[in-house]
């Protein structure tokens, strides 16, 4: 079972990804050949928040948690970003539905 | 209810942090002054030659020898630091580890107040100690009066030094390493030794064995590889003081070993097998002893006297040789994994470790005193160790690993109490194959999902993709001492667990907290899907939620 649920999390998230790079990658590669500066002040913040991320591992170790805790935390972040299509979907199914009994 | 929850998490934040910065504060600024363990163990790590002391007067006797010492110990600054001496007939080398910020401001003086005795007296000041500018005097007083050595019931190895009785010498206080600030500074060229060496809980696994066993040590792309240290001797040098305690991590779990808190018996390789090698003192330093090695160009006799401390005795240090660290015994303090092989004979004698190992080489047996010949071991993963008591002794094979760790070991013949996971096979219990793995627990496999997307590494996408790196970062990242530049000096702010979360009598305060953070996010969980499903009754709330990037 877990590993259905992990299959569907992890192609909920590579699409979403996937999505991403289609749309922004031209637009990146557009910026990049064309306005060169804008592309690296955007690298730059890219970078920025990069050294951010670097310096989580750091923090979280101020709070003294075990990696299980910082596991329920990832979990309850990824269960709110993905409950987010199974609610919709519910939605849409149940709106469809009643809209059929009509 | 939500605006509750912000309200417990900001307080609960806010009240961590305010407790950190004031353990940060008491164990820095007030290091000398705050008796973290109750008592006065760390008089222990004094001058003073008691037999349970492991810097006691068999390397005392050694370090001086044929010298009856008198000793006038501040023990104040031994609450967080430890002074190791070295004797090369005509120098002798102090070094001082100091947990505290420490700096020599001392003087050293000699002097010559009766015919035959001399006194070494060290001023130091502690100035981060409290109280502020408190100067202590170690005076050491040597009285040469003694022809002959002493007795020395228990020495080290009395017969390695020539009884030359030098009454002039220098003192040299060769360098002090301050362990707190040394982060900004490791020692080894790698800059992996001391940096980020988080206080650590160390379980003890052991296992019991019957004549030959084989040992495999399975591959984990974390370990060490062998590093030839032969160009740094130089730069080593000072590490062999360091080393000579054989410690690779913290002081806290230094001093936890020498405490003697791990309290079975071990028993290092001993110069001589056949001597009284029991008691306190070896089995003390045994726990340690297998972190080594280094060192080319190891002819003089301080670095023979430190080669007989750490147990390198085996080596003939007037060959020259190239040596190796070996990994089996992991002077890498990763964060991954750490661990020492310790061989326990049950029986009162002593084994190597390498002594087996088929890439050892050695001329004779090496029980007995210094070997001539090479001796140069690489131990790699994959590699096997054999061990083999030499007689008809069963033998304890331990290793420590940090408790964050779990290990399994497929063995059939087990000792008792052994904590994590133990596998018993069937099989002949008097020849069978052992396998360690370590594996690093508690990482739900379901949190695999971030590592294997495909994310963008510039651009927009990269930003917009952000999120999804951080929490790999969260997950899998290692802390690593955050190092603010200061012009031309670096400020060092060590890890959670260096500071606080690792040291072992907050561990039980620990779990408790961890519990009741835990609670909070299961509480966050459960409140977040009631709320989910109490939406899905609205057929007509098509909100979407977005994150917010």
């Amino acid at each position: 079972m877990s590993d259905i649920i992990n299959g569907i999390i992890t192609a909920f998230f590579s699409i979403v990804s996937a999505i991403i790079n289609f749309v922004i990658s031209p637009i990146d590669q557009f910026i990049l050949n064309n306005i060169p500066g804008l592309s690296d002040l955007i690298n730059l913040i890219g970078d920025f928040f990069e050294y951010i991320g670097s310096m989580i591992p750091w923090a979280i170790s101020y709070f003294g948690l075990y990696p299980g805790i910082i596991n329920q935390i990832i979990i309850v972040i990824t269960f709110k970003i993905t409950l987010i299509l199974f609610d919709d979907g519910v939605k849409f199914a149940v709106k469809w539905y009643d809209k059929l009994k009509v | 209810m939500k605006r509750d929850f912000k309200y417990i998490i900001k307080r609960v934040v806010i009240g961590v942090l305010l407790f950190l910065i004031i353990s940060f504060i008491r164990n820095n600024v007030f290091a000398v002054s705050y008796d973290r363990y109750g008592d006065k163990v760390y008089t222990n790590f004094s001058f003073v030659p008691t037999s349970s002391n492991w810097f006691d007067s068999q390397f005392v006797y050694d370090m001086f020898n044929n010298v009856n010492q008198v000793y006038n110990t501040s023990y104040d600054i031994l609450d967080y630091s430890y002074v190791a001496s070295y004797n090369t007939e005509t120098n002798y080398y102090i070094y001082l580890f100091s947990k505290a910020p420490l700096n020599i401001d001392g003087t050293y003086t000699r002097i010559n107040n009766a015919t035959n005795t001399e006194y070494l007296s060290i001023q130091i000041d502690l100035r981060n100690s409290n109280p502020s500018n408190r100067k202590y005097t170690f005076t050491h007083a040597y009285n040469f009066t003694s022809a002959t050595p002493n007795s020395c019931s228990n020495c080290y190895n009395s017969n390695t030094v020539a009884g030359t009785v030098n009454n002039t010498y220098s003192f040299t206080l060769t360098k002090v390493i301050d362990i707190q600030n040394a982060l900004e500074n490791p020692i080894l060229n790698n800059g992996s030794i001391f940096e980020n060496s988080p206080t650590r809980n160390f379980d003890k696994y052991c296992w019991s064995f019957k004549n030959e066993t084989l040992f495999t040590v399975l591959p984990r792309e974390e370990l060490y590889n062998s590093i030839d240290l032969s160009q740094n001797d130089g730069e080593y040098t000072i590490q062999g003081g360091f080393y000579s305690f054989g410690y690779v991590g913290n002081f806290d779990d230094y001093y936890n070993v020498l405490r003697g808190n791990y309290t079975s018996r071990w028993y290092a390789p001993m110069p001589d097998a056949t001597s009284a090698v029991t008691g306190d003192r070896f089995t003390e330093l045994s726990d340690i002893t297998h972190n080594f090695h280094y060192l080319k160009d190891s002819t003089d006799l301080h670095d023979r006297y430190y080669n007989l401390f750490t147990g390198l005795y085996l080596l003939d240090v007037a060959n020259n040789d190239t040596y190796y660290l070996d990994n089996l015994n992991l002077l890498k303090f990763s964060h991954y994994f750490n661990t020492s092989y310790y061989f326990n004979d049950v029986g009162g004698y002593n084994y190597d470790i390498f002594k087996y190992h088929p890439t050892c080489e050695f001329d004779n047996d090496g029980i007995g005193g210094v070997v001539s010949g090479n001796r140069t071991c690489t131990l790699q993963d994959g590699t096997e160790v054999h061990l083999g008591p030499l007689e008809e002794l069963d033998a304890n094979l331990c290793i420590f690993v940090p408790s964050n760790y779990q290990v399994s070991i497929l063995t059939e013949n087990s000792q008792g109490g052994i904590t994590g996971n133990v596998y018993l096979p069937d099989g002949d219990v008097d020849n069978f194959t052992s396998t360690v793995s370590v594996e690093e627990g508690l990482q739900p496999n379901v949190l695999n999902i971030f590592n294997s997307l495909q994310t963008s590494d510039y651009g927009l996408a990269r930003i917009i993709q952000l999120p999804l790196v951080l929490f790999n970062d969260m997950r899998d990242g290692v802390c690593e001492p955050y190092v603010i530049p200061i012009f031309d000096q670096s400020i060092s702010l060590p890890c959670g667990d260096t500071l606080f979360w690792g040291r072992e009598d907050v561990q039980t305060f620990r779990d408790w907290w961890n519990m009741f953070f835990g609670g909070i996010i299961a509480y966050g969980m459960a409140i977040s899907i009631y709320k989910s499903i109490k939406s899905l009754k609205d057929p007509n709330d098509d909100k979407v939620e977005v994150i917010k990037l």
